[in-house]
């Protein structure tokens, strides 16, 4: 590295520390600050409902498949519970009326 | 410290006319780093209200009250180190590109010796701006508060949190990056 670099990197590193001006706050500044204070817990309040939207949308469309599923579920136990709980004659007589659509009954009736 | 403890334990527990004194009485240290550490007027005051937000929305993390100067720091250089990174995407540092203060120095700027020393100064903030803007951000920070706002080790070391002699390797490393940017530049300045 060539020295010359060098003393002139310190010579401008030496000379910038009377080369910035004091800044003065504006009259606003505090306000401002406790305005971007607010406008940020807003804001984080907004991404907080916005982030956990699409989760309450898929826990509820979950929640719903679930429901759907049981109701699917209990209503088939139901109707096999009924088949259980029925005689051999019961079943016999209703898959006969079934297969002869009943007429046959009709009309051993008639005779 | 420029504050009483108790100011920043009652702003921690959420007193706003405390924080508002905390804001009050550092503002003006923190303009002045923000200031040198970014080397832009117009943006310095947006970027240092960054800082007293940020120091608002994370003062109940500040373990001990005697780190908050170092802490304040750290949020500082942190919010400038986003400003930088924010602005070399835009890439909107150039020589070409003045800013507002240095159009109106320039202008300002033709005769007498106040207007010299004032177009000086001007001079010298723009060519360490470009030059480090040449470099990464985190060298930029680091060699401006050694060099330029003229940290000790110790302050520059309870900031970072790691110790001198780390530091040390650290400016090393960074100050040879800048002497490497310094000489491309003067090739293509050769003026300088």
């Amino acid at each position: 590295m060539n020295p010359n670099t060098e003393q002139e990197l310190d010579q401008l590193f030496a000379s910038s520390r009377n080369a910035f001006p004091e800044i003065e706050a504006s009259p606003n500044f505090l306000a401002d600050v406790w305005a971007k204070i607010e406008e940020r817990r807003a804001s984080s309040w907004m991404m907080l409902v916005s982030r956990w939207s699409p989760r309450l949308a898929l826990a509820g469309g979950i929640a719903a498949a679930v429901i759907t599923f049981t109701a699917a579920m209990n209503s088939q136990t139901a109707r096999s519970q009924e088949l259980l709980n029925s005689s051999y004659v019961d079943v016999l007589t209703a898959d006969s009326f079934d297969a002869h659509d009943g007429s046959h009954w009709f009309l051993a009736g008639r005779r | 410290m420029l504050v009483e403890r108790e100011t920043i334990e009652r702003a921690q527990a959420g007193d706003s006319v405390a924080f508002s004194e905390i804001v009050r009485v550092y503002r003006k240290r923190i303009l002045g780093t923000i200031y040198r550490l970014i080397g832009r007027s117009e943006d310095v005051e947006d970027v240092s209200q960054e800082v007293f937000v940020r120091l608002y929305y994370s003062l109940d993390q500040l373990r001990s009250v005697e780190v908050f100067e170092p802490w304040l720091y750290r949020l500082t250089t942190n919010a400038a180190y986003d400003y930088l990174r924010k602005r070399r995407r835009s890439s909107n540092v150039r020589m070409a590109d003045l800013s507002e203060e240095q159009v109106v120095a320039a202008d300002a700027a033709e005769s007498g010796r106040r207007d010299d020393e004032l177009r000086e100064h001007t001079e010298t903030r723009e060519f360490l701006d470009v030059l480090l803007s040449e470099v990464s951000e985190e060298d930029r920070i680091l060699l401006t508060l050694k060099e330029v706002q003229g940290l000790s080790l110790k302050e520059l070391s309870k900031i970072y949190e790691v110790n001198e002699n780390a530091l040390k390797v650290r400016l090393f490393r960074a100050r040879k990056r800048a002497l490497k940017a310094h000489e491309a530049l003067k090739k293509r300045q050769p003026n300088r």
